[in-house]
């Protein structure tokens, strides 16, 4: 080989071992106050990706000094991953953004019980796992975002009215593969049974402005536009533009729909302790740090999640409707139904 | 009344000046070489007349028509001249008829059939017609591309080196269809070629050509004979250059006389064979002295000294003479012309 | 000292380091392909369901299809104005033409389905005009080929581009001397004589289309490739993931056969000409602004129109840029090792492979597998080497391998076709005199044959540079702890809907790329026989 190829590969070999020890380990490397220096790390697998996770991190090293090392990706792709990866998995917490998917990790086995009597006490029996496997940290809704210059708030107050015709072309949704939209047809499923399911699926698709495309924000988005008068979305997305000043929030509303009179389908974001985890204690560290008041505020104020820790300082739009009824359906029943619910999208032409 | 003419033409490529001031003329039913070394612009001189480059100076007519000049410029494809390429150039993607055809857009489908079935059969190529380029022999392929030439019945066809990349009988045998092609077809033929004797071999007129001049025109043997120049002489053969004087309306060599008016020194260019072995009494031959002998076949070369000057003499084979012999040589005028020495 | 060759049954066959590296290189190319394969084959993929299948297949046909079409076109028309013509600007063409490959695919489907949003700048200005909704959506089928066509073009623009610059001249002369005007010459030989390069063109444009997951599956077009991924990653299921990747193996070979055949039916050269410059014809100025239009337009398109709705979305928001620096250096390291390696296993291949076509041609059927599928076949036996050896999962260095042999194997075919045509100009009689003095086949090839090809190396290595640059589902599956690269980092915005934060890595991308681009497209449109080496 030429020397200069030589010397290219020579440099490009050490700016990539330089560059991975570096912001893997990100800035949360410890900082004069008293903390630990070296208190060890913690091993995170999340499929949550925003800012808010990257301030508790920071937060969570600053406090305890140990270093949270993580890999971001869709939450199956972890699962996936560690069974890959098996005994010898360097996993520690496992976090995921749907309570389905958290419930899939469970039956796959790559989970061990919490023992930590805080989390137990922090968080209501029907947002964990009955074995302790895994605890959500924040909620968010899947809700109905609405045209207020068209669209009355007693229209959009149940789910079974985004199948009436009195939306027929005016709906827009994103498309099946979502987990967000797999979780809230598992619940309707668990809730009202498949074949009423998929006649409201059927109902919905008939009722769709355009195919599915774009995320939620899009959905929104195109409410503003005119194209649709009704859309599904997450509570956050919308309350992420309302923190933005986004002017279409003055004429999209959100409405808070209800199952069967119980309340909106809420899913959660959920963490676990892997089987294997090298560094448990810190694990079990982690996950209570996400429920701290700090932690939990965080949530609320960055990605506008909704808490699940009682009494939690959040902001205005925020507390409007955290406190709104929820369904109160075990979120781990999401996973079970998920196959089902992939079967009713894919006969109702719902792409 | 000639067929093509072209005047003065010049091309220059920056600073350099490929062709400069050449002209010539051709006849229908001729065949005319141009012959000279490599890169001496003989090419490009070619690709002027066939409208495939533009001339900065001089001017190209054809049939009584301006094709290129001042303010003129017929392209290529409106000239009624045939180009023969020096790698033939068929058109991979078409089979050996359909290349035949391909110039015959005009014609009506039966005509054109019946033309390009003629010309293959003149080049004895009719049965490969459903063949493709690649699967042919250079001899083949020549002889496609001469048909497609000549299937549009050109009044001026134009070879750049048409035999350069064949060899011994098989270079002799397509020279000889490729002349009788042309011959039969009536056309006024320009053939580009570097080789001498091919040259004076096939063609009715020469043109020489060297450093993008035109040094002379004229039948083969005219060339040959009365060359323009001592360049011109060289590039038809080989040729012993000797110098000297005049004196009483004759040009002296340490080799023998020949008639020169004037007075100075004068350069006399001889061909080998020029010089003869002669016999002991005759008068103007002189005694020389052979060094050296190469046999050549039906004649040998022969080395020869003489007051002070050396020539090489080719010598029939039935006189040849042994290494160190002394010879009586004389010089055959006609064989032999007079230069201003410069 | 030569050594020992020890005879084996078949005559001929030698062992040779060359011989052994070729075939570590094929193995290795095809080590993921055999595994997608194996896993495909399995037990478990019962949740596929052949309606669901035949809808993904031919959605990626069609949009094969549709791109092949407007890739050729659009390139093909490219290459003739910028060949065959003379007007103002045609050198800054030239090789500009080329930088929409600066680009990922998946950063254009981003500008563009912004742009053409329902709530975008552009239909709402339209609505205020026209007082109804024009449907433009972006993010359907016809949107996703017009954005990959114009994301692909390029390739059909440089192969043909290359076909016409070493093209004889004399055949187009002919074709004047034979009555055709310049243009007519051109569409009755030139053009017809550069078919088999404007096919290959049209194989590679095909091939990234299929590969792409990025951009389809962002504007919502269901492919094979995006339902591998999501059969992957929804669903995690291995076997069905590569039960959906077989049909695109299939392609990749039938792709890979029409490309080569484009090589076999070229004329040999006679070389007796001396090489002339195509002669080109000077547009007057309708014809000129014509032709300017159509390449500033392309090259708009293709990536200023994008790119600049990019920074303008950009410009909204604080760019990350510790994160930026950090996920750049990592993004150009892992490119430059890649393109190394890349090379010098398709040189390996190329040069010991010899007559064993085949084996060359098998190891390059990875340019068609999507980066998912080549992930997803290397977690098998990657998954051995982390259960086997205790604390390897934690290596940086065990993953960035893994990762750096997906690239290879996805990318040996585009090494191979440079690295193919710089070693054309190797003679069989230099190798064979440089056996004649004292060399064995590996030394003939390290000091004979790579030396004169070493620039195709470059170009090689150069395209190998800017695919990774760009890659993101191969990416995304086996990289290391926190191991974030630019494409990586624009995914996982986008994903979130923050497409103002996404467009910064994206836009890094650009810049990082845009250099190479230019000096590939340089290095392509100088190579001429008998020009330097």
């Amino acid at each position: 080989m030429r020397l200069g190829v030589r010397m290219v590969l020579g440099a490009a070999a050490a700016a990539l071992l330089a560059a991975c020890s570096g912001p893997a380990a990100d800035k949360s490397a410890g900082k004069e106050g008293g903390a630990p220096a070296d208190a060890g790390v913690v091993n995170l697998y999340t499929a949550r990706h925003y800012d808010s996770d990257t301030q508790i991190y920071e937060a969570f090293t600053k406090k305890t000094g140990i270093k949270v090392r993580r890999i971001e990706a869709p939450g199956p792709q972890l699962i996936e991953r560690m069974k890959a990866e098996g005994d010898a998995s360097p996993a520690d917490v496992l976090v995921v953004a749907d309570g389905g998917v958290m419930g899939l990790a469970a039956e796959a086995g790559l989970l061990q019980p919490n023992p930590s009597a805080e989390v137990k006490r922090l968080v209501d029996g029907h947002l964990r796992d009955e074995r302790d496997l895994w605890a959500a940290v924040s909620r968010r809704a899947r809700v109905i975002a609405y045209d207020s210059t068209k669209v009355k708030p007693e229209e959009v107050d149940t789910y079974e009215e985004l199948a009436s015709p009195r939306f027929k072309g005016k709906l827009c949704v994103r498309n099946a593969d979502n987990p967000y939209n797999l979780s809230l047809l598992s619940a309707l499923i668990e809730r009202w049974g498949p074949e009423k399911a998929l006649t409201w699926a059927k109902a919905v698709v008939a009722n769709m402005a355009r195919a599915p495309q774009g995320g939620d924000i899009d959905q929104i988005k195109a409410v503003g536009a005119g194209q649709c008068e009704v859309a599904i979305t997450n509570s956050y997305y919308y309350l992420r533009l309302v923190a933005n000043g986004d002017e279409v929030t003055k004429k999209v509303l959100l409405a808070w729909p209800s199952i069967d009179g119980r309340g909106a389908h809420v899913n959660v974001s959920g963490a676990g302790i892997a089987k294997n985890a090298p560094n448990r204690d810190n694990a079990v560290k982690f996950i209570e740090f996400m429920l701290s008041p700090e932690a939990q505020a965080i949530f609320a104020n960055v990605t506008n999640e909704f808490p699940v820790v009682k009494g939690t300082r959040m902001p205005e739009r925020v507390a409007a409707f955290a406190d709104r009824p929820a369904d109160p359906l075990p979120v781990s029943r999401y996973g079970a139904r998920q196959g089902e619910a992939q079967r009713v999208f894919e006969e109702a032409g719902w792409r | 009344m000639s067929v093509l003419e072209a005047r003065d033409l010049t091309r220059r490529y920056g600073e350099m000046t490929t062709v400069a001031d050449a002209g010539l003329s051709l006849e229908g039913g001729r065949i005319t070489a141009l012959l000279g070394p490599s890169g001496c612009g003989k090419s490009t001189l070619l690709r002027m007349i066939a409208g495939l480059e533009r001339p900065d100076a001089g001017e190209v007519w054809a049939g009584g028509r301006l094709l290129s000049g001042p303010g003129v410029f017929v392209p290529p494809e409106q000239r009624d001249i045939g180009f023969v390429f020096q790698d033939y150039a068929l058109f991979p993607h078409l089979s050996v008829e359909k290349n035949v055809a391909f110039g015959l857009a005009a014609l009506k489908p039966a005509e054109r059939k019946a033309r390009t079935m003629e010309q293959l059969g003149r080049v004895r190529m009719a049965d490969r017609r459903g063949d493709y380029p690649q699967a042919l022999s250079g001899g083949e392929q020549q002889r496609v591309a001469l048909a497609r030439t000549l299937a549009r019945q050109p009044a001026v066809v134009l070879l750049d080196e048409p035999f350069s990349g064949l060899d011994g009988r098989l270079k002799a045998e397509v020279r000889e269809a490729t002349l009788a092609a042309l011959r039969a077809s009536g056309a006024a033929a320009l053939i580009v070629t570097h080789d001498a004797e091919e040259a004076m071999m096939m063609a009715d007129d020469l043109a020489l050509m060297r450093a993008g001049r035109i040094l002379q025109t004229g039948t083969a043997r005219d060339c040959y004979l009365d060359p323009a120049s001592p360049e011109a002489a060289r590039l038809l053969g080989d040729t012993v250059e000797l110098r000297a004087e005049r004196a009483n309306g004759q040009a002296v060599t340490a080799f023998g006389r020949l008639p020169a008016q004037g007075e100075g020194p004068v350069l006399v260019v001889a061909r080998p064979e020029a010089f003869r072995i002669a016999p002991a009494d005759s008068a103007g031959a002189v005694d020389a002295q052979v060094t050296r002998v190469s046999f050549g076949g039906p004649f040998v070369l022969a080395d020869v000294t003489a007051g002070g000057q050396c020539a090489v003499a080719r010598i029939p084979l039935a006189q040849a003479p042994a290494v160190g012999e002394r010879l009586r040589l004389r010089l055959e005028p006609s064989f032999c012309k007079v230069f201003e020495a410069r | 000292m030569t050594p020992a060759a020890r005879p084996l049954a078949r005559p001929g066959l030698r062992i040779e380091p060359l011989t052994v590296a070729a075939a570590i290189a094929a193995a290795l190319a095809l080590l993921p392909l055999v595994a997608v394969v194996v896993t495909a084959l399995g037990p478990g993929a019962d949740s596929l369901k052949w309606p669901t299948f035949w809808r993904y297949a031919a959605t990626s046909a069609a949009l094969a299809g549709m791109v092949a079409v407007g890739a050729g076109v659009l390139g093909t028309l490219a290459a003739w104005l910028v060949v065959m013509h003379r007007f103002p600007g045609r050198d800054l063409f030239a090789w500009a033409l080329v930088l929409p490959l600066a680009a990922p695919a998946f950063a254009m489907a981003y500008g563009y389905a912004d742009l053409f949003d329902v709530a975008g700048p552009i239909r709402t200005a339209l609505r205020s005009a026209l007082g109804a909704d024009v449907p433009l959506e972006t993010r359907s089928l016809p949107g996703a080929a017009m954005v990959l066509s114009l994301a692909f073009y390029p390739y059909v623009y440089l192969t043909l581009r290359a076909a016409l610059v070493n093209q004889s001249v004399t055949a187009l002369e002919a074709a004047r001397s034979l009555g055709r005007t310049a243009n007519g010459a051109f569409w009755a030989v030139t053009l017809p004589m550069a078919r088999p390069a404007i096919a290959a063109g049209m194989a590679l444009a095909v091939m990234e289309t299929l590969a792409d997951y990025g951009a389809v599956s962002f504007l919502g077009v269901q492919t094979l490739t995006t339902g591998v991924v999501r059969a992957w990653s929804v669903f995690g299921s291995t076997p069905e993931a590569a039960r959906l990747a077989l049909p695109l193996l299939g392609a990749a070979a039938v792709l890979m056969f029409v490309e080569r055949l484009s090589r076999r039916n070229r004329m040999a050269d006679t070389g007796a000409a001396r090489w002339r410059p195509l002669p080109t014809q000077q547009l007057g100025p309708v014809g000129a602004s014509l032709a300017i239009l159509f390449c500033f337009g392309l090259i708009a398109l293709g990536l200023l129109a994008p790119a600049g709705w990019l920074v303008w979305r950009g410009l909204t928001v604080e760019p990350e840029t510790a994160r930026l620096v950090a996920s750049g250096i990592r993004a150009l390291g892992l490119a430059i090792i890649a393109g190394v390696v890349t090379t010098a296993l398709a040189a390996a291949l190329a040069l010991g492979a010899g007559q064993r076509r085949l084996l060359a041609r098998a190891a390059s059927l990875g340019y068609a597998t999507p980066g998912a599928v080549m992930a997803v076949g290397l977690l098998a036996p990657a998954g051995f080497l982390w259960r086997g050896f205790h604390g390897a999962a934690e290596g940086v260095g065990v993953a960035l391998a893994l990762l750096i042999l997906a690239y290879a194997a996805r990318l040996m075919a585009a090494a191979l076709e440079p690295v193919d045509a710089g070693l054309e100009r190797v003679t069989p009689s230099m190798v064979r005199a440089a056996r004649s003095l004292g060399q064995t086949a590996t030394g003939a090839a390290m000091k004979v044959e790579l030396p004169i090809a070493r620039g195709a190396l470059l170009t090689a290595a150069l395209l190998v540079f800017i695919d990774v640059l760009k890659e993101l589902p191969a990416t995304l599956i086996l990289r290391p702890f926190g191991f974030d690269t630019l494409a990586v980092m624009a995914d996982y915005y986008a994903k979130d809907e923050r497409l103002a934060q996404a467009s910064w890595p994206s836009l890094a991308i650009v810049l990082i790329a845009l250099p190479a681009v230019v000096w590939l497209t340089h290095r392509v449109g100088a190579s001429r026989p008998g020009a330097p080496i």
